[in-house]
This record gives structure tokens, C-alpha cells and sequence, in this order.
């Protein structure tokens, strides 16, 4: 067996942070990433849209969609603090490619998950039928503002909206968020696991897929801030079936995001082989 | 380059890593039910096989989280008689005598580690200048989790300890926001080398070589509580020249080892 089963990235980024320094990692060397991995698609949430400089991250992002035919592709950003915050993402998603789904992130927005600020997006997902991804993490006594994301802060939104499909991006972060992530999975059944971050529990791939489904897996490399290498190891490497890993990999995000893989570039086939 | 589960656990393989960084024993944290454990040598051993590691250095849980002379005279009675196993201990500066520490040696120790944030004390020379200048003298490379101790503490134990090799580490809490920092340690103090689990940040790693050179990162997956093939993932699907791979799955870490004096 050895059909290319299609990569997609669903949690990934574009832009910069002021915290640390980045080598490359501009969307030309995140194409030139992606082609030697072989990852046909990564849907991003750009640095400076969660900063707040949203002409600056749109521009870029798509500058980015047309350099890579359509590979790369975009979160809007929800800034529960920006009153005019759910009118620019309608606009967005009105727009349609790049923009294929919305992110929050309670932390980084110094807001509560379970605030009603939020309501806006929820809402947008819904009614746009758009993946909903929000960063989650663990409480942690080095970064407070993490537990502004704890998985079970997102329970009562997801009682109201149980038709959006919405991601957990890093799965809760560390164990105990991620005890509690699968936990909402089981409860809810809109509600889906990605990898993303540096999340490098041994066993958490087998965990989550053995929790909640395969199905409800998503490859995530938080690029590029992280190397995707990390995350590919650990899912090409994981004691999962062939099909578990299919899903993971791409399967579950083109289902999700409704997505179709571009032709082959210039550069050669893609895929990661998904096999034994 | 296409690669395939198997494709990628062949290439792994012939890397032949030596892990710097491995643990006997369990944590006082949270676990996941599918996390592995390994509670005896032969666990690690058979974790080792699964993950195409070919031999590692080994601490014990209970040296950094207990007692660290009980947690090394376990592990060093653990691994006895293993060959892909190489045990590596836990220092204190108030119970550490250059004569026990050369007993250490002698057993087989050819890694030190020192967590000054957990075990209280200060890396400075009037606290532990004894023990690390002991440390010099036996060439015992010592790992330090950046999280142990400030950056500044870090920088004068390489200034005034030139000839002891420095591995810096991450644990948990990886190394992505401090690269400015180390960085900048690395370009003025040859004897320091970072630990490649904890250097998970976009091209970090080869960024790295190409700065500094391949010797002066060392593999180390933090196995059993990091997935080992976050570090390896970098490594196989790097395209550094295969003597740069080579160094750092194993030449560092054997050269580093055979340093070591009685």
C-alpha cells in the first residue's frame, strides 16, 4: 500500500512575535518547508491579526495565498476587546479563500473562554459553517493568563452551538488540560483534538485518538513558531492504525474545513505516505 | 522526499542515536494512561527498541525529585550489566566530596546534572565552586534544564569553567523563547551545548549548525516523558550534510563520554 495521503496543517501561523527571533519562517521558506515535507496545505492564523494590525495581516496573508497557489490558507482572528471585532470577520469569511475558519485566543487576548464577549464568534461559525479554533492550555504557574484557556471554560459554549466544529488547538496544552480536552471530546461530539504547540507528552497522539477518535484528530505544528519536523515524527511514528494516521494527517481537516488539495506544483507529487 | 512510517523509522535507525537524556522512574505530575514507563532497565530498554534509539545515558526520577544519592545509587545498580545503558547522576554541592564523586566515576557516571532552582542552591563559585571545579577536573559533562538556573549563572560556570562541557536542556519548558540568550552564550563560550529535545522552535536546529557548527548540539529526547520523535523528526527530515546528523545522533555524545576523566 502506498497511496499519498494528503497533509494539511489546521494550526499554524504567519508574521512574527516580538518575544523571540525566528530564522526565516517568512511565508516564502514556510512554502519551501512545506515542499520538503511534503504538507500540502496549512491553514494559518497570522501573528499580527492577533496583535491587532489586521491590514498588515491580511495583506500578508494573501500575498501568501497567491505565492503558494492556494496552499496556504488563513484563520480571522475574533478579538473579544475590539467592538468592531465580528463585523471584520463576517467581512472575511464573506470574502471567502484564503479565510476558512475563525481563531480565538483567551490567553493572548487576556479574556476568558467562557466570557460572553465571545459570543460573536460562536455565532459567526455557525452561521457561516466555518471551523471554530481556539488555543486551550493547562493551568500552569509560570504563565497565569493559560488558564484563561483551560478546556472546560469552552463547555457551555459548546452546549449552545453543537453544530460548530470546534478545534482545541494543542488538546489542553499539558496533561491536565489534556485530561480535560478529551473530556469535553466525549461529551461533545463537535468538539476536536489538534496537536499543535510543544505538546510532546509520549503517548498523547495514541491517547487522544483512543479517547476521542481518530477522527477527531487534527495534525497541527504551530509553525512558525514551532518545527513541523516535531510533530510529523511523532505522528508517523505513533502506534496508530494506517487509517488513524490518514485521518490525522489531512483527512480529518479537508473533511472539516470542506477543503480540495491543489494539483501538483512544479516541485513534484505530494504526500506523506500514510502506511506501515 | 516522500517518506513512509517504515521509510522513516529505517533512516532513524541508522542514525544509531545515542540519547543523552533518559529517565528511570516516574514523576509526581499528572500522567496520560498512555504514557510508558519504565520502572527497571529492561523497560527502558524495550521503550528504547520502540523507538529506535540505540543506547542512552539514564537518570532516575527519584534523584531529582527525592533523594538524589538513593536515586543515583539506583540507577547506577540498574544499569550495571547493560550495554546500551550509561548511567548518569544527579550532584549536590553539600554532599558531593571530590573523593565520592571520583567513586561515581569509577562506577561508570560519564553525565552530571545539577538542578539548583529545585535542590536550593546557587551555581556560584562561593557555593558550588568545589563541586564544579571537581566537575572540571574529571571533564564530567554536566546537564542543567534552563529553568534551573538564570542565564547569567549559566554564563559564568562556562567563563569560569572552560574546559567543563555545559549541556543546557529544556525539560518541560523548551528553549523557543530564549534564543536570544542562548544565542549569544553559545557564540562566546565553546564549551557550551544545548540538548536537541528542547530546540523545537522553526529551523532552530539547523539554524544552529549553520551558526555554530553540528558538535555543538547533542541528542536527547527526555524519553520516557517526551515523545522521542519530536527530537528525531528534526534530525531524519533535516537536510544537513549526514556527518552534521551523525555528530549529533551519537559522535558528540561518545566524544563527550570518552572525555571523561578517572
Amino acid at each position: 500500500m502506498s497511496a499519498a495521503a494528503p497533509v494539511i496543517d489546521a494550526h499554524a501561523h504567519l508574521g512574527f512575535s516580538s518575544r523571540f527571533s525566528v530564522a526565516g519562517g517568512d511565508a516564502a521558506d514556510i512554502l519551501r518547508m512545506m515542499r520538503t515535507l511534503r504538507v500540502d496545505m496549512a491553514i494559518c492564523a497570522h501573528q499580527a491579526e492577533l496583535q491587532g494590525h489586521r491590514d498588515q495581516a491580511h495583506s500578508e496573508l494573501m500575498e501568501a495565498f497567491e505565492l503558494s497557489g492556494g496552499r496556504i490558507l488563513a484563520y480571522t482572528v475574533f478579538n473579544p476587546w475590539h467592538e468592531d471585532s465580528a463585523r471584520w470577520v463576517e467581512q472575511r469569511l464573506e470574502q471567502g479563500l484564503p479565510y476558512v475558519g475563525i481563531k480565538i485566543h483567551p490567553s493572548f487576548h487576556q479574556c476568558s473562554a467562557d466570557d460572553e464577549s465571545y459570543r460573536p464568534a460562536w455565532e459567526l461559525a455557525a452561521t457561516r459553517q466555518v471551523p471554530l479554533l481556539s488555543h486551550t492550555w493547562d493551568r500552569v504557574p509560570h504563565n497565569p493568563s493559560q488558564a484563561l484557556s483551560f478546556p472546560t471554560l469552552f463547555a457551555g459554549w459548546l452546549e449552545r452551538f453543537p453544530q460548530v466544529a470546534f478545534i482545541m488547538g494543542h488538546s489542553g496544552g499539558r496533561p491536565t488540560g489534556h485530561l480535560a480536552a478529551v473530556e469535553l471530546a466525549r461529551r461533545f461530539g463537535n468538539v476536536h483534538l489538534d496537536l499543535a504547540g510543544d505538546c510532546y507528552t509520549w503517548g498523547l497522539t495514541e491517547f487522544l485518538v483512543a479517547e476521542a477518535g481518530a477522527e477527531r484528530v487534527l495534525f497541527g505544528s504551530d509553525f512558525n513558531w514551532i518545527d513541523p519536523r516535531t510533530h510529523l515524527g511523532r505522528i508517523i511514528a505513533a502506534d496508530i492504525s494506517t487509517d488513524a494516521r490518514r485521518l490525522i494527517l489531512g483527512g480529518n481537516a479537508l473533511r472539516l474545513f470542506r477543503l480540495q488539495v491543489p494539483t501538483e506544483d512544479k516541485e513534484g507529487s505530494h504526500g506523506i505516505h500514510a502506511e506501515d | 522526499m516522500l517518506i513512509s512510517t517504515n521509510e522513516y523509522l529505517g533512516s532513524l535507525k541508522a542514525l544509531r542515536i545515542f540519547d543523552a537524556r533518559c529517565w528511570l522512574g516516574g514523576a509526581p505530575g499528572p500522567r496520560l494512561p498512555a504514557e510508558p514507563r519504565a520502572s527497571a532497565a529492561e523497560d527502558l530498554v524495550r521503550l528504547l527498541d520502540r523507538a529506535g534509539i540505540e543506547r542512552a545515558v539514564v537518570f532516575h526520577t527519584m534523584a531529582v525529585h527525592g533523594s538524589p544519592s538513593l536515586g543515583n545509587e539506583t540507577v547506577l545498580r540498574q544499569v550495571a550489566g547493560h550495554e546500551r545503558l550509561v548511567p548518569g547522576v544527579v550532584l549536590l554541592p553539600d554532599e558531593m566530596s571530590p573523593q565520592a564523586l571520583s567513586v561515581l566515576v569509577e562506577r561508570g557516571a560519564r553525565l552530571a546534572s545539577l538542578y539548583p532552582a529545585s535542590h536550593g542552591f546557587s551555581l556560584d563559585a562561593w557555593c558550588s565552586g568545589d563541586l564544579l571545579g571537581t566537575l572540571e577536573k574529571h571533564r564530567l559533562p554536566v546537564v542543567i534544564p534552563h529553568t534551573e538556573a538564570p542565564w547569567s549563572a549559566i554564563e559564568r560556570l562556562c567563563r569560569e569553567h572552560p574546559a567543563l562541557p555545559v549541556l543546557v536542556e529544556g525539560g518541560q519548558e523548551k528553549l523557543l523563547y530564549h534564543n536570544r540568550t542562548f544565542y549569544a552564550l553559545m557564540a562566546q563560550h565553546d564549551n557550551l551545548r544545548l540538548l536537541l529535545h528542547a530546540l523545537i522552535g522553526w529551523r532552530m536546529v539547523d539554524d544552529l549548525v549553520n551558526r555554530f557548527g553540528p558538535e555543538r548540539l547533542v541528542f536527547a529526547s527526555h524519553l520516557p516523558f517526551q515523545d522521542p520523535h519530536a527530537a528525531a523528526g528534526m534530525l531524519v527530515w533535516s537536510d544537513m550534510p549526514p556527518e552534521a546528523k551523525e555528530r549529533i545522533a551519537h559522535r558528540n555524545l561518545e566524544a563527550l563520554i570518552s572525555g571523561v576523566q578517572p
